[in-house]
């Protein structure tokens, strides 16, 4: 085998990131469970994820529902990683506990 | 036009109550920690980090507290049988409002100078809110040797509470709260008897306070974290193939995970719905050794 064939068989690992949030520590100390952590999203507009290779940013997609399972769209590929700002968000305590 | 400061006298009665300076450094020592405790209350209770200091005491005559305090606000009269003072905590017009609002999963706004009547719902929330703010108070008096606070009375207006008489000189404390775009005040007012019954703490007690209050900044600390829909290997070859309009599937369904500093801290629930995303945290997956990815 090649050397060019070995490199391409090599496997990174890829993930989707929905959001970052800046979360205060004591708040992510108290969640149990069903506590609810709500993230605003634009309104009609698909959510977005990032895919990471090896924990850097590769490619901005879109998240869409088909058959009961998720799937994203790459909507672009990024060459000079820029990680996106915080998202808003708020905690709702379980109120059975 | 003269720009000479005119200071203001004022008079000294005579039978102005004497408390001694560390008494009153007790004291405010003990309010000091109810803040930072109202603080951690607010973060959990709401995950907004907004702090609430205890920015100044003062030692003055009812009428003049009631002088100052006449907007309409959230009051509970209180008694501390132990100690055999009287007391009151007032939530001040705006924050009522935020509090309200935050209870509500919204924003907190300003409060409009002609601001509506509270709604029953609404009445419930702020004492409910009112109620959690007492709870924190009293077991602060309860560790300070005064005993647990007992609620006589609720109102809107000081002069209607009945509590104490205008002349009466009480201990006044004045907490601000700031951030998380939430505003107000809230003041506790008690009767100068308390001063005879504090308990000075002792030495090390004072180090636990100081310890307490060092927690109580470091819980408040933001932490980056990242929520991940999944995450799966593939070949480079794949990847250098990859362009925009590909799609491919995600593993799993509805789960996500919470990610701190690259490792898994808990695992999500992930529920879309039209303009927000719910995380609902599992119990059955936290990763307690904060597992690498």
């Amino acid at each position: 085998m090649r050397k060019t064939e070995l490199v391409s068989q090599l496997r990174v690992t890829m993930s989707a990131v929905l959001c970052r949030l800046r979360v205060p520590a004591a708040v992510l100390g108290s969640l149990g469970e069903n506590d609810c952590i709500e993230v605003a999203q634009p309104a009609d507009v698909a959510p977005a994820v990032e895919l990471k290779v090896n924990g850097k940013l590769f490619a901005r997609a879109t998240l869409f529902e088909r058959e009961g399972s998720r799937f994203v769209r790459i909507t672009e590929l990024v060459s000079a990683p820029a990680q996106g700002g915080y998202q808003k968000w708020c905690l709702v305590k379980n109120a059975m506990k | 036009m003269s720009t000479e400061k005119v200071e203001k006298i004022e008079k000294y009665d005579l039978w102005r109550p004497v408390v001694r300076p560390e008494r009153r450094d007790t004291l405010e020592s003990l309010h000091q920690v109810v803040g930072v405790s109202w603080s951690q209350s607010l973060l959990e209770s709401f995950g907004r980090s907004a702090t609430i200091t205890c920015e100044a005491s003062s030692f003055e005559p009812f009428q003049r507290l009631s002088e100052t305090e006449q907007e309409p606000a959230e009051i509970a009269a209180f008694v501390l049988e132990r100690a055999q003072a009287s007391g009151l905590l007032l939530v001040s017009r705006q924050l009522t409002r935020n509090l309200i609002d935050l209870r509500l999963g919204e924003e907190a706004q300003p409060v409009a100078q002609e601001s509506p009547t509270l709604t029953p719902l609404e009445s419930a929330l702020v004492r409910d809110a009112t109620t959690s703010l007492l709870g924190h108070l009293s077991q602060g008096y309860a560790a300070s040797g005064l005993g647990e606070l007992k609620v006589n009375v609720r109102g809107n207006q000081l002069q209607d509470l009945g509590v104490f008489d205008s002349e009466d000189y009480v201990i006044v404390f004045r907490y601000t709260v700031s951030g998380a775009n939430i505003a107000g005040y809230i003041v506790v007012a008690l009767s100068t008897t308390v001063a005879n019954a504090v308990v000075a703490p002792s030495a090390p007690l004072k180090a636990d306070t100081e310890h307490t209050r060092l927690r109580s900044q470091a819980a408040m600390l933001p932490v980056e974290t990242e929520i991940l829909l999944g995450s799966w290997t593939v070949p480079l070859q794949e990847l250098i193939e990859l362009r925009p309009g590909d799609t491919f599937p995600l593993p799993g369904a509805d789960e996500g995970v919470l990610m701190t500093g690259g490792g898994r801290l808990l695992s999500l629930k992930v529920d879309f719905q039209p303009r927000l995303v719910k995380l609902w945290a599992q119990a059955q997956r936290r990763f307690k050794n904060h597992e690498k990815d």
